[in-house]
């Protein structure tokens, strides 16, 4: 069902500043790590649904929580 | 014990001995019931013969009892009950032997059995006669047969004689001492009233016994659980240890690298497993531990590499870590710079601040017509009072004040025009134009001390004057109307950047209101009605220094810039208050010349301005474009574009220069889809815009389904749909920071590729990654199997490891 992230590597490579290859066992690992900011995401914002005793994630649960997470995510 | 109750045995054999008369009991050929399981055989012979007469009989004789029950129970040994008088003897003997009940054996008087016994070797003391059934038992014989070895020993001390012929099925029966001895402590403790001291010494020894059997067994038990709970103390341990072996770190981590690389390694080591299990108090953690185990198993040499790795690179990565932070401060910081500087460029219209600049350098450009234009500014404000009167006092102004014949002339040419356009709207311009006026005057003021630096503009500013000028002529000649329409619509869109660029430039008070207005209005960039105004001022002056130099335009071209101009104020008043439709067709050609000459000078296209003024010009464009000529627009264009690039080269910088040719060809392509049809235009700005964009910026998003799929695997509830845009936008931050600090790590190893190890010091820094948890438990967490075969080596048969270790 769920299949290759697609263009990840494209989008790394956009993104860079400079010119840098990306192999594919580091491109595993960047999926890897787009997963897990992912599954942190989801559940955080899966916990301030609920403190809203909201069974479904709306916009502005994630926009609440999107701060806190892409700071927590910053290496 | 056993010494004291074999010397008590001794004692007492010896006084039976010595006592008792040897009588002859009724003994059978003992050797025979002793090797065959006359076990029963020998009780009953004994109740036979044995003729309670004396108390030691009659203890003989219930001792045989038991043993017979002992013996129903347990079917393990032929127990040898005492024989005879010597019950305690032969309990003993049985003690002694570590052996199970003792069967007297009829046959044999305990004198001979005793010398028996005394006869047979030290370690192979058979003890029980009758017990040759019990040969299938022989659990802790080996104990059993020991412990009996021992106690005969101490029996041999003794004054007896056992036959030689016993001493061998003793010594196979000693195999099943072990359960009779139990047996017979049990009957022991249980039925007889223990006489002797040696008995319950025996007996206590036999217990003892007992529980030297049993301890084995428990003790694997123990120790069993004292592993299991040696890690659960180490679990808990390890937090409080974790804890401090961190604060080492902390504090090694700069000193000394190889003292601590080694603690830490031994610290992790040790206190690995059980750290992960302290620390996470996830169920999952658990599993995380026992794939660690089974990793560490399946590479223990690639496990302690890591944690030596980890170890290692706490300290490198430290140190790492403050520089790195140091540099991508510093980078963050050039880089925001560098983004806010790029931002210009590709984010259009909303920003003033970087139009303002380019505005600037093309307000000096503008220079010597802003200095003209402000006098005329101020009389026109006068002027839009009156619709009429303000034209025609504008054109009296202008007419003596010619401090440039051209500037003069663009400025009646507008005038002209706007008293050719309704009055009405002009009155309702004004009333806009007022308060942008002011505005548009400070400006224009602030610009004229501007002009004064910028030779090039000011060349520039001659270039496109004479253009203003020949287009004025022209726009005066042409009907302004529709023509003005039309054209409006055409160099709308130039008009409005260069309508941004001369809000700071207010020279055309004298234009109509509405380019006052529009000029300090594009600087704020929000009023559109303050920008449709000041973009027929602004082009105004411009018209007229332009016009005035104009010669070598064709007419042609000069009419279609003025109408172009003309249309491009009009069509701007039009967006904004929707009243300046009527105003901009007023206003033809000069405002529109005027507009247009400045949208060419700034080429600082503002796409915000331009966008938002395009759907509303649209439609006064579409009118006016199609009235146009589509040569004359042509030809404007590339006189443009020439005098955009004269203009702009040395002051403004290379990605705006970029903007500007960009925004060069739009109005071409406004104008030829205007033709076509009226709706055209209306996307096109819009996927022109994206055009833009494209090149510059590539596309770097995940797709939606992806996403979305991901996100509602990993949240578990339900998802509304409308997250996706916070998702994407959430995304593409996190991409941005992540290839960031993949390209840094890697550039800080000096290469030139992602590799693997930058991701894991990624994910350690995010705190994914600990000493408890390794990369490895992650990967098999959340990877698929394809990658995974990427990541984690699998041994295959042959010796062969994929993938393949490249050393």
């Amino acid at each position: 069902m769920l299949k290759k992230a697609p263009k990840l590597k494209s989008i790394i490579t956009t993104k860079a500043k400079t010119t840098i290859n990306v192999r594919p066992t580091s491109e595993a690992m960047i999926e890897l790590l787009t997963l897990m900011f992912l599954s942190n995401l989801a559940e955080e914002a899966k916990a301030k649904a609920f403190e809203e005793k909201s069974a479904t994630i709306r916009a502005h649960h994630l926009k609440a929580v999107s701060k806190k997470m892409l700071k927590k995510a910053k290496g | 014990m056993d010494p004291t109750e074999d010397l008590s045995s001794r004692v007492l054999l010896t006084h039976i001995l010595s006592t008792e008369t040897p009588r002859t009991p009724i003994t059978r050929s003992a050797s025979q019931q002793l090797s065959t399981s006359a076990t029963k055989s020998s009780p009953r012979l004994r109740n036979k013969y044995a003729v309670p007469q004396t108390p030691k009989a009659i203890l003989k004789l219930s001792q045989i009892h038991k043993l017979r029950e002992s013996i129903s129970r347990q079917p393990l040994n032929a127990t040898n009950a005492t024989r005879g008088r010597t019950r305690s003897v032969s309990s003993r003997l049985s003690n002694m032997h570590a052996a199970n009940s003792m069967v007297l054996e009829d046959g044999e008087t305990p004198r001979h059995l005793l010398m028996n016994i005394l006869q047979t070797e030290p370690v192979m003391t058979p003890l029980t006669h009758g017990r040759a059934a019990s040969e299938g038992r022989q659990p802790s014989s080996a104990n059993l047969s020991k412990r009996c070895s021992i106690e005969l020993s101490g029996l041999d001390l003794p004054d007896l004689t056992i036959g030689a012929a016993s001493t061998q099925k003793r010594l196979f029966r000693k195999r099943h001492l072990t359960f009779d001895i139990s047996a017979f402590e049990k009957r022991l403790n249980a039925g007889e009233d223990l006489v002797d001291e040696n008995e319950e010494s025996e007996q206590s020894s036999l217990t003892l016994s007992s529980p030297t059997l049993k301890t084995p067994f428990v003790e694997v038990r123990t120790e069993k659980r004292g592993l299991q709970r040696r890690a659960l103390q180490r679990r808990r341990i390890s937090e409080t240890g974790f804890d401090a072996a961190v604060d080492g770190w902390s504090m090694e981590g700069e000193t000394g690298r190889g003292q601590t690389a080694q603690s830490l390694s031994k610290t992790t080591s040790s206190e690995g497993f059980t750290l992960g299990l302290s620390k996470l108090s996830d169920s999952d953690i658990t599993s995380e531990i026992i794939h660690r185990h089974t990793a560490l198993c399946a590479q223990p040499g690639a496990m302690t590499d890591n944690l030596s790795i980890v170890a290692t690179r706490d300290k490198p990565t430290v140190r790492v870590e403050e520089e790195d932070q140091m540099e991508v401060e510093q980078m963050e910081v050039e880089l925001g710079k560098d983004k806010s500087v790029y931002a210009f460029p590709t984010e259009g219209g909303g920003r003033t601040s970087k139009w303002k600049f380019d505005c600037d350098d093309q307000m000096k450009d503008n220079a010597t017509v802003a200095e003209e234009e402000t006098g005329v500014a101020e009389s026109l404000d006068t002027v839009r009072e009156d619709a009429a009167n303000t034209e025609e006092e504008e054109n009296n102004v202008e007419a003596p004040t010619e401090l440039e014949d051209t500037q003069t002339e663009e400025q009646d040419g507008v005038d002209s025009q706007v008293e050719e356009d309704v009055v009405p709207d002009t009155q309702t311009e004004e009333q806009d134009g007022v308060d942008s006026e002011p505005e548009g005057v400070a400006e224009a003021v602030s610009q004229s001390e501007e002009e004064d630096v910028a030779p090039d503009s000011q060349e520039a500013a001659v270039d496109i004057e004479p253009e203003e000028d020949s287009a004025k002529s022209q726009s005066e000649e042409e009907e302004e109307t529709a023509d003005d329409q039309s054209e409006q619509e055409v160099p709308a869109e130039e008009v409005e950047d260069d309508l941004a660029d001369s809000q700071p430039e207010d020279k055309h008070d004298g234009k109509p209101e509405g380019e006052d207005a529009e000029q300090p209005s594009e600087q704020e960039e929000r009023d559109l009605e303050h920008t449709s105004r000041r973009a027929p001022r602004s082009e105004g002056p411009l018209v007229v220094p332009v016009t005035e130099a104009a010669g070598d335009l064709d007419d042609a071209t000069e009419e279609g810039w003025s109408d172009g101009k003309s249309k491009a104020p009009s069509s701007l008043h039009m967006e904004s208050p929707k009243t300046h439709a009527s105003y901009t067709d007023a206003d033809p050609g000069a405002d529109n010349e005027n507009s247009f000459h400045l949208l060419e000078l700034a080429n600082d296209t503002k796409d915000g301005l331009l966008n938002d003024k395009s759907p509303e010009e649209a439609a006064e464009e579409e009118e006016e474009e199609e009235e146009e000529e589509e040569e004359e627009k042509r030809k404007k264009k590339r006189r443009r574009t020439v005098m955009v690039s004269l203009s702009i080269p040395s002051k403004t910088p290379a990605f705006v220069r970029q903007k500007m040719n960009f925004f060069q060809p739009k109005p071409q392509n406004i104008q030829a889809s205007s033709r076509t049809g009226e709706a055209i235009p209306v996307p096109k700005p819009k996927p022109v815009r994206k055009k833009e964009k494209g090149p510059a910026k590539k596309q770097t998003e995940l797709p939606k389904r992806y996403l979305m799929d991901v996100f509602k695997h990993f949240a578990k509830t339900k998802v509304s749909p409308d997250v996706y845009p916070v998702l994407r936008d959430i995304m593409d931050k996190y991409f941005d920071r992540l290839a960031e600090d993949l390209e840094t790590y890697a550039l800080h190893a000096k290469r030139k590729t992602i590799e693997v190890e930058d991701a894991v010091l990624l994910l350690r820094r995010q705190g994914h990654v600990t000493d408890t948890v390794p990369v490895e438990v992650l990967i098999e967490k959340y990877l698929r199997m394809e990658q995974r075969k990427l990541l984690i080596p699998i041994a295959t048969s042959g010796n062969v490891v994929i993938p393949k270790k490249r050393l």
